[in-house]
């Protein structure tokens, strides 16, 4: 049978309108996300140092990325940004998942658990990194008080001298900020598997271990993979909570990947260097990203009739 | 058995609620409570309240100063990435042309830019234009994050509503802007009030932007301000606390309001998949 | 009012599925054309390209004589109701009611009084200042036909309106459709899946299949002379019995034998008329090969005169190729007790409707049960064994393998 492909007057009134449409917006995005993601590259190639004008801006190749991957700082912090995303997401999807099947069995005070929700979520991550810090805080802080009472820590136990301890508030107050929200989405999901479907397995014999494993885990796969992407991407690029909380220090054993490149940018000046680190933390986003689109963009972008 | 399992939920839920608050209670209280009672040992019930501590942020420190900074920001951000957002999601959610899938990859790949990425190019843009410590200077890359978000809520909000609102209207005689004025905004105004609501969020409280690209206190938007509060000799914790308050005000307000758009909004583009 | 034509038009999505494949129709002024078939037939398809919403990838077509291919909705001037019935959800009933005329401009005076007009014609007028979630099903669909009425459009458009209402009202709703029809004298086209609307409501109804049309006539003529063994299968309820028949040569003509049935056409002039009997004026008797045996069935004459000539041909053909598919409509065969028949079987369920019931019969070398519509005093058991006589001036011949319709 021979296919005629016709582009009709309609059609291309439609595609015209649409793209009259679509291109503003997009060209904004193009504007502001993606030419100066190429500057930042470009950036990268050269020696740019805003303290030491007089040197220009010669161009350098990749000495700055040879810099970083020789710099025992810089690997440090992408360890110390890969060990924060892999703890604090694990707790946060089990947590938020146990959360999440509590929330969906439970039928009281619904009003009151979406406010504890989503306040934690609402709030300037600023203001959550200050919370902690205060309760953590040696001299006034509540979680002190309690802990020590409980015979955890000594009275007076200073958090954020100590290069370990100095990870646990941290860590809470993201698990404190963030578990919500995934509990939220993955509740979302349970409430989208139709109950009939417990009934059934019920009818069948199944147990309550078994609905869980057999029905449960299966059908909320999506929506447990939707937030452990986007909660894996959120984590990696962690600044504002440790900038607050402990400005990475003591010295630099809390510093993440985002902070080093935003001191290396507008604390040292150091434009070319910095603009290498950026790349990096991009390329590696973009890594991730890029296995979220494969498993889910797939699902979200291509459902059109 | 039976019964524990009732309560196991309960409690779970019970717990999260008090995790969920306290944080916030207790900044709340130690806000209105006298500096010198802050560093005694802590108790559940306040003591003595007094408003110092917000009376010295706004008369000292002059804090309605960041407030109307992240106001205008966040304000004109979501105006302008709603506004624009909107029309674009459409054409995404309901035109035929070619490269719609590529388009929506796109503006998630935009979405998912680590934003200190784009950091050192935009400062050095932003200082030549002369836009470093200006509005236009953080409105500008908000639209990385804000623009991206917009368009991918709406475009869910618009693929649900049925098409054949929009195919009657057309026989009836209405052109697609007609369609879309008189048929498709009216009805998917609690969708744009809900994606207003959040690009609103996201914008008063980003930090790094804002951190970066303001010089001094005059353009320090709300959780700049917040963040670089320490005192000279020692951490107004009272202060400090009061201004998280202020900060968070809004937002609790808007979540309180509301709550139930917000979760829909959030979760919306999860569920599909 | 115009008329509608449609110009081999097709549509090919860019996945390769054909949704409609070189359409061609005449629709005229004032008619009702009903569009029907199983779903995924194109129906819609082609309704949606008459009403600019879908664009055809190939053909033109013609409103009022105007090449409208290119048009989009809003300029085409046609009025259409939803399955959905598509009521803005956010208007009210009247502001529903005015929107067509709104935006073709038309003054404020002019709206007021169409829409009065409408609003009384349709028993709307207390429902006025009401949203569409207040409106039960059957007023909403009375409110999505106003719409459509509110303006004189060249042609309205009908895609499944009834199919969301109930039973009771459906059937009631379709006189109305049918009056309202009559009252206009308006171009329209109706697209269903039920072939029992189609039947009722169509000047002329247009079985499509796969996206082509399989046969475009008067809803008796469909009946009576399908064009094809799908259109045969489609129309008519219970649906036709088919059987895959070899064909021999006999003395007089030719006999038809699948299984335990038997059927002989006769050719020549001087076949046996008709005797009388009762569900049916038609023959049956002994041919004159006789009864060979009770298994084989007991072969009768085609002796319809009129039919005569046909069955000769048809036979004649039929003779050439070897085998041919006989269709019998279940309203078109008596069950006999002893005697002649042109096949036997046992009853194997009753299905009874009150004014008539439906037998199915078990025959020896059928898969199938044969369906036959029985008057609700003739008292059948199960496994009861009858005989079946069909009715010779309703026998339908079919292709063995194209299924169409075999004719001289």
């Amino acid at each position: 049978m021979r296919r005629r492909e016709r582009r009709s007057g309609a059609e291309r009134r439609e595609a015209r309108l649409a793209w009259a449409f679509v291109l503003p917006a997009l060209g904004v995005v193009a504007l502001v996300a993606f030419v100066p993601l190429v500057g930042t590259f470009w950036e990268s190639l050269h020696l740019h140092d805003l303290r030491m004008p007089w040197l220009g801006r010669p161009f350098v190749g990749l000495a700055n990325y040879a810099e970083a991957l020789g710099d025992a700082r810089f690997w440090s912090a992408l360890a110390h940004t890969a060990a924060f995303t892999v703890v604090s997401v694990a707790i946060e999807l089990s947590l938020g998942l146990a959360l999440a099947l509590a929330l969906n069995a439970a039928y009281r005070g619904r009003g009151l658990v979406r406010l504890a929700v989503l306040l934690p979520w609402a709030i300037p991550t600023v203001v959550c990194a200050l919370l902690w810090r205060f309760m953590f805080d040696s001299e006034s802080g509540v979680a002190n008080a309690i802990l020590a009472a409980v015979g955890v820590v000594p009275r007076g136990f200073v958090w954020f001298i100590r290069p370990l301890a100095a990870w646990v508030p941290i860590v809470l107050a993201d698990v404190w900020k963030t578990t919500p929200f995934v509990a939220l989405l993955l509740l979302a999901g349970l409430q989208n598997i139709d109950p009939a479907l417990y009934e059934a397995a019920m009818m069948d014999g199944a147990r309550a271990g078994r609905r869980f494993t057999e029905i449960t885990l299966p059908l909320l796969q999506p929506a447990i993979l939707v937030a452990l992407i986007f909660r894996t991407l959120d984590a990696f690029r962690v600044f504002d909570l440790i900038y607050v909380l402990t400005g990475g220090g003591p010295g630099t054993s809390t510093e993440p990947i985002s902070l080093l490149t935003f001191n290396a940018l507008l604390q040292d000046l150091r434009f070319g260097y910095g603009s290498a680190l950026s790349m990096i933390v991009f390329l590696v986003t973009f890594l991730l990203a890029l296995g979220y689109i494969r498993v889910l963009g797939a699902s979200l972008t291509g459902e059109e009739r | 058995m039976r019964r524990a399992v009732r309560w196991v939920p309960a409690l779970a839920v019970a717990a999260l609620v008090v995790a969920g608050l306290f944080p916030i209670y207790w900044a709340a209280v130690s806000s209105v409570t006298p500096e010198s009672r802050l560093f005694q040992t802590p108790s559940l019930v306040p003591g003595r309240l007094v408003a110092d501590h917000y009376r010295a942020l706004f008369e000292q420190r002059n804090f309605w100063i960041p407030i109307r900074n992240s106001l205008v920001v966040a304000g004109a951000t979501t105006l302008f990435s709603v506004s624009v957002g909107a029309l674009c999601a459409y054409a995404l959610a309901r035109l035929r042309f070619r490269g719609k899938p590529l388009i929506l990859a796109f503006v998630l790949a935009v979405s998912m830019f680590p934003q200190i990425a784009i950091v050192s190019p935009l400062f050095i843009v932003l200082r030549r234009l002369h836009l470093i410590n200006t509005y236009p200077g953080l409105v500008l890359p908000y639209l990385t994050f804000a623009m991206p978000l917009t368009i991918w809520l709406l475009v869910g909000f618009f693929r649900q509503l049925p098409a054949e609102l929009e195919e009657a209207a057309m026989m009836d005689g209405a052109g697609r802007l007609r369609t879309f004025r008189e048929i498709i905004l009216p009805l998917s105004l609690p969708g744009l009030a809900t994606t207003a609501i959040l690009t609103f969020l996201y914008s008063w409280n980003e930090f790094l932007f804002a951190l970066s690209f303001t010089l001094g206190p005059e353009r320090y938007t709300v959780p700049v301000a917040i963040a670089l509060f320490r005192g000279q000799y020692q951490v107004p914790w009272g202060q400090i606390l009061a201004a998280a308050v202020v900060a968070t005000a809004p937002v609790a307000l808007l979540v309180l309001a509301f709550q139930r758009r917000i979760v829909q909004g959030l979760t919306a583009g999860a569920v599909k998949g | 009012m115009a008329a509608i034509t449609l110009d081999r038009v097709g549509k090919t999505y860019p996945n390769g599925h054909v949704a409609a494949w070189e359409l061609c129709l005449e629709i005229a002024d004032g008619e009702l054309v009903v569009l029907v078939g199983p779903s995924g037939s194109g129906k819609s398809t082609a309704l949606r390209m008459v009403a600019g919403l879908e664009t055809p990838t190939s053909g033109r077509i013609l409103i009022g004589g105007d090449d409208v291919t290119d048009t989009p909705p809003q300029d085409r001037d046609l009025a259409m109701v939803f399955q959905s019935y598509a009521l803005y959800p956010h208007k009210t009933v009247r502001e529903n009611l005015a929107f067509p005329l709104r935006m073709r401009r038309a003054p404020r005076m002019r709206i007021d009084e169409r829409v009065a007009a409408v609003a009384d014609a349709l028993g709307l007028r207390p429902l006025l200042d009401r949203k569409p979630a207040q409106l039960s099903g059957g007023q909403r669909q009375r409110v999505a036909l106003g719409r459509a009425m509110v303006r004189e459009p060249r042609a309205f458009l009908f895609d499944e309106p009834l199919s969301n209402l109930d039973p009771a009202l459906r059937v009631h709703t379709r006189a109305e459709l049918a009056l309202l029809h009559r009252r206009l004298a308006a171009t329209m086209l109706y697209v269903t899946h039920d072939q029992e609307e189609a039947m009722t409501l169509g000047d002329r109804i247009v079985v499509m299949r796969d996206g082509a049309i399989q046969q475009a006539a008067p809803p008796l003529d469909v009946y009576l002379a399908p064009a094809n063994r799908f259109v045969a299968a489609f129309i008519g309820s219970p649906a036709m019995n088919f059987f895959d028949c070899a064909v021999t040569a006999d003395a007089t003509g030719a006999r038809l034998v699948c299984g335990a049935l038997g059927v002989s056409l006769a050719t020549g002039p001087d076949a046996p008329e008709p005797a009388d009997v009762p569900g049916g004026g038609f023959a049956a008797q002994p041919g004159p090969a006789g009864p060979v045996s009770p298994a084989a069935g007991t072969a009768v004459h085609a002796a319809e005169p009129a039919d005569r000539a046909t069955a000769a041909a048809v036979a004649a053909r039929a003779t050439r190729r070897g085998r041919v598919v006989l269709g019998v409509r279940p309203h078109d065969i008596v069950l006999v007790g002893e005697g002649p028949a042109d096949a036997r079987g046992e009853v194997a369920v009753v299905e009874p409707l009150g004014a008539e019931q439906i037998v199915h019969v078990r025959m020896a070398g059928l898969d199938e049960t044969v369906r036959v519509v029985a008057p609700a005093e003739r008292r059948v058991t199960p496994d009861e064994p009858v005989g079946l006589r069909f009715r010779r001036d309703r026998l339908h011949l079919f292709d063995a393998e194209t299924g169409a319709r075999l004719e001289a």
